[in-house]
């Protein structure tokens, strides 16, 4: 026992004259493998990995495909890391996985703030980018694009650019709307809904059988903002979003007031399931799968859920896609869609200093942003291609409904919450949340927003 | 030979490492929320003092209140419910001759449990379809709750779990008390043909009243720092409403890129403890101490 | 009669807590969400431990269970080893005056609310470059038991009667030697006690583990499990698994330890 103690102690000044700085050598003696044992495992893995092989780097990539559901993009991105890996010799990509939303509300901000994210990291375009890329976070592409000759191959990278220059790459394209359970719509004798009434019948007769109307899973306040962002782009138009930023529009306008008494009547009406602010994300699709809900508003990424036997069930290829009908008194085209590229990789501005990094950051790009892959996205996973594919062929029933209505939009707008700034995001969410859990009067609410939202502007 | 005892090398090699730790990561960290309290900074751009801004906001903050008035809910449910649930326990356990060492360590089985393994745990009871309450309930008759998702049972929810956790070690340590009491003064008082229930009120509490202010006293530093059972069962929802001051903090911080005002609540969260325990200690200290 | 009502009550306070275990046990083993929903009180129709292989696997509970275990272990080591010196210090060394304000100044940290520090800390392991490295767990780990372990710990020392270190120094041994040979054995049972105290609290501690950690194979078991939740929490009977897995060595080394433990734990708290 004594002797235990004795080692103890060693171990512990040891360590204290390493912390005091005064010398980083190993010392000699009992203590040595304890306290090298501590250094070890403490030292970030990149350096100890330099240590064994000057040659080697590693890149730490988070990414957010965990659980079931996002197990076919898990399979993709090692894929592609695999193939970034085998071209390039003594580089590894540490993959790190943290759920979506602690990686995009908790973690990354927190790292941002720091100075210390990941090297390769899952981005939203929008607020987020332009936060990030102001702060100087952000690596710009643009060379790389241009050396790699892809600036011209995605659709689209509006979310993603600040000032002309690109900081992240759209993984896929989406669109928000809803997927029904056909045969539930068959037992009911209705139809997909053109308009407004017709969707509220539909509502009501499931009700009425049973049945939730709509799934829903709120305890992250972005899963119900979906709804409300679309809900807001038909009553207040498709502008009307962006319009929040330089003011043309406010959050207490009456249109914009309307599109959330819509929700809070689908609240009053007992439309969503009850105790929805407790579920989470993954728990909206299984009520639709289970056959205990009708309708769940939700994106285009979900589809793949509903294609895989392992998850779906019997339900596969019995569900079905709608765009959200016309709100009564809409302003602009009703059958725009909620439509964008705004989920994808980013890249941190600490790597522009380190050719070594640089070459990796480029291997990965090449290795993940192919037609290949593109094509490989939208039939493994029901994702739509962020880059031009030529070929669309293949793509499973529920896709191409998906894709139907997207071609039939006459428009888009954009997710509110890559517009508008995070502060106002939190309080617009709380809010929607507020509705859910019938605790608030909407344009109660709204006028704090607002409030939120004015001061927001006046500040950036 | 007092010289031996009076050898500064070894005084300052025996203190110094102690005391290098404790300032880097103790010190600095309160240096630091002093100092970026009062500033305005989101965290990325340079920090500009703003005086006592943060501290204005805060105080007309009505969510930075409503996290108080959770701290102060957590204070309340211990005392005034946990307490005497624990005394009563206690008691009980004292006076049984079988099983007490089985009791002892069976009650005190959750508090070596981690938060966030009981937190998973207890979502996991409160689940409205499947949960074990809900199924439990069901037999009575008694219609769904959204334990964790309706804002009136979401923090009572939280408070049970919290209990459900600590009771028993406070148990073990009333327990510690009530048998240290010695034998002769119980004796005593049953030749004097005291009841239990006598016995208990009348002799036993008032003994191990220093022990009672003790948990009572680690339960209001316990309320204060409560942070890893509401940030793993709710985060504070639905809406905020079970938010302490510490996940506001977290979330102002981190979420909102509000760092500055962050630092404020770290602060206001430092000075709110300092005082009720403060308080506390200084209106229990007159008649603290009774002899034996 | 009235000792049968007080194991009745008693029992009944025991099933609250042993309830939740046992339903979690059960239904790890069952097949899937509906048999726990359907028949939530049975025992498992047959018994599937693939939920177990699945956890372990999905989980890497292996992984989270030696981060928690080393980090819990180190950081307590730290503690013990500096407070055992610096108590050793402050109560038996003559530098009296110095002694009371160094005492009073490390007590000090006992009223510091540590969840209060989490935000500015993190902004301290960033610049000291700790951050997603198991050091920015095991210095403010380290850091902040030092408090009450070292009040535990000069309680003890001070009662040492200062007769043995007489008669030891006669026999010629200096300070550092009074201190490994005489006092530092004597004071094995407070040691033990504030080792024990302060690994269950490492072991436990969630909230800076996760904000001050990236990488998943650096993560602690709490976290591991909180993010397991987070991925797998449709799926009740794997879950069910994960947390017996956090659970039973937890359980297994109290059966054995209890008294140890319990003794640790309740001795950080008396200090009112």
């Amino acid at each position: 026992m004594k002797k235990i103690l004795l080692i103890l102690m060693m171990v512990t000044f040891v360590s204290s004259i390493v912390l005091a700085g005064c010398s980083s050598s190993s010392e000699s003696g009992t203590g040595e493998t304890s306290t090298d044992g501590v250094k070890d495992k403490a030292i970030d893995e990149s350096a100890k990995v330099e240590e064994d092989n000057q040659e080697t780097i590693t890149l730490t990539l988070r990414h957010t495909q965990i659980g079931e559901g996002k197990q076919s993009r898990l399979v993709l991105l090692e894929d592609a890391v695999a193939d970034a890996e085998s071209k390039l010799e003594h580089v590894t990509y540490e993959l790190e996985a943290v759920d979506h939303e602690v990686n995009r509300f908790d973690k990354l901000p927190a790292e941002m703030a720091a100075g210390n994210q990941p090297d390769i990291f899952d981005l939203f375009g929008g607020a987020d980018t332009i936060r990030y890329a102001k702060a100087d976070r952000l690596l710009s592409l643009n060379s790389i694009l241009e050396e790699l000759g892809l600036i011209d191959q995605f659709i689209e990278l509006n979310e993603f650019t600040v000032d002309g220059e690109v900081y992240g790459l759209p993984i896929g394209g989406f669109t928000e709307g809803y997927f029904y359970s056909k045969p539930i719509f068959e037992e009911l004798g209705v139809k997909p809904p053109s308009t407004w009434d017709e969707l509220e019948d539909i509502a009501l007769k499931s009700k009425e059988s049973g049945y939730v109307p709509f799934a829903m899973a709120a305890q992250g306040a972005w899963v119900p903002m979906m709804t409300m962002n679309t809900l807001v782009g038909h009553s207040a138009g498709p502008d009307s979003i962006q319009g929040l930023l330089n003011g043309t529009h406010k959050w207490t306008d009456p249109e914009m007031v309307s599109a959330f008494e819509l929700l809070q009547d689908f609240v009053k009406k007992d439309y969503f399931k009850r105790g929805s602010l407790g579920l989470d994300y993954g728990e909206q699709r299984n009520q639709l799968i289970a056959g205990e809900a009708v309708m769940m508003f939700d994106g285009s990424w979900t589809s793949s859920v509903f294609t895989d036997p392992e998850q779906a069930g019997d339900m596969i290829g019995d569900i079905g896609y709608f765009g959200m009908p016309g709100v009564p008194n809409g302003v602009g085209d009703q059958t725009a869609v909620n439509a964008g590229f705004s989920n994808g990789y980013g890249f941190s501005s600490t790597i522009a200093d380190d050719d070594k990094k640089l070459e990796a950051v480029k291997q990965f790009i090449k290795s993940m942003y192919n037609e290949e892959m593109q094509k490989r996205g939208l039939i493994e996973d029901n994702v739509l291609p962020s880059m031009k594919v030529a070929d669309l062929s293949g793509v499973d029933p529920l896709m191409s409904e998906i894709i139907e209505v997207m071609n039939s939009a006459g428009g888009a707008f954009p997710a509110i919450d890559g517009v508008i700034q995070a502060e106002v995001n939190t309080i617009l969410g709380e809010g929607i949340q507020r509705i859910l859990g019938d605790d608030v009067d909407p344009l109660e609410m709204l006028e704090k927003v607002q409030q939120v939202q004015e001061k927001a502007n006046q500040e950036s | 030979m007092n010289k031996t005892l009076k050898n500064p090398i070894v005084y300052i090699l025996f203190l110094l490492p102690t005391i290098l730790l404790y300032c880097l990561f103790m010190g600095m960290p309160v240096i630091q929320a002093f100092y970026y309290g009062f500033t305005d900074w989101d965290g990325l751009n340079p920090p500009i003092f703003n005086g006592i801004e943060n501290f204005r906001e805060a105080f007309t903050d009505s969510d930075f209140w409503l996290s108080v008035l959770n701290n102060i809910y957590f204070i309340l449910f211990s005392i005034v419910i946990q307490l005497p649930i624990i005394i009563f326990l206690s008691l009980l356990i004292s006076q049984v001759k079988r099983f007490k060492a089985f009791y002892k360590t069976a009650v005190f089985i959750p508090s070596i449990l981690s938060t966030a393994v009981i937190g998973i745990l207890w979502g996991f009871i409160y689940e409205p379809d499947s949960g074990l309450l809900n199924q439990f309930l069901a037999l009575f008759g008694v219609e769904k709750i959204y334990w964790l998702s309706d804002k009136s049972t979401a923090m009572i929810s939280i408070l049970i779990t919290n209990a459900w956790q600590w009771t028993g070690f406070y148990v073990v340590l009333i327990l510690a008390a009530i048998l240290g009491i010695p034998k002769d003064l119980l004796e005593q008082a049953e030749i004097d043909g005291a009841t239990n229930w006598n016995k208990s009120t009348r002799i036993i509490i008032p003994l191990i009243r220093p022990i009672i202010i003790v948990v009572m006293l680690l339960s209001i530093a316990g309320a204060m720092k409560a942070l890893d059972i509401v940030w793993v069962m709710t985060e504070g929802g639905p809406f905020g409403t079970t938010d302490v001051m510490a996940t506001y903090m977290i979330k102002e911080a981190f979420r909102e890129y509000q760092y500055g005002y962050g630092n404020a609540i770290a602060i206001l969260i430092f000075i709110f403890t300092l005082v009720i325990t403060g308080l506390f200690q200084w209106s229990t200290k007159n008649n603290e101490r009774i002899e034996y | 009669m009235k000792k049968i009502l007080s194991h009745i009550i008693l029992m009944l306070y025991i099933l609250i807590i042993i309830i939740p275990f046992i339903f979690v046990l059960f239904s790890s083993l069952k097949e899937n969400n509906i048999e726990i929903v359907t028949d939530p009180w049975g025992i498992p129709s047959s018994l599937h431990f693939d939920n177990y292989v699945m956890a372990w696997n999905n989980a890497k509970i292996g992984t989270y269970f030696f981060n928690s275990f080393y980090i819990s272990v180190i950081a307590s080591v730290i503690t013990l080893g500096f407070g055992a010196a610096t108590s050793y210090a402050l109560t038996r060394m003559k530098f009296i005056n110095l002694s009371k304000f160094f005492y009073t100044f490390i007590l000090f940290g006992l009223v510091i609310p540590t969840g209060s520090l989490l935000v500015p800390l993190y902004k301290l392991i960033t610049d000291l470059h700790l951050y997603n490295t198991h050091l920015a767990l095991i210095f403010p780990y380290a850091t902040f038991a030092l408090p009450v372990s070292i009040y535990i710990i000069c309680a003890f020392m001070r009662a040492i009667p200062s007769e043995l270190e007489e008669a030891a120094m006669i026999d010629g041994l200096g300070a550092l030697g009074l201190f490994t040979r005489i006092v530092l054995p004597i004071s094995i049972p407070p040691l033990v006690t504030v080792f024990i105290l302060n690994f269950l609290g490492n072991w436990n501690e969630f909230v800076m583990a996760n904000f001050y950690l990236s990488s998943e194979n650096l993560r602690t078991l709490p976290v591991g499990m909180v993010g397991f939740r987070d991925a797998f929490n449709t799926n009740y009977a794997q879950l069910s698994a994960g947390i017996m897995f956090s659970v039973v060595p937890v359980l297994i080394i109290y059966s054995i330890l209890q008294e140890k433990i319990i003794e640790g734990v309740t001795a950080g708290s008396v200090k009112g």
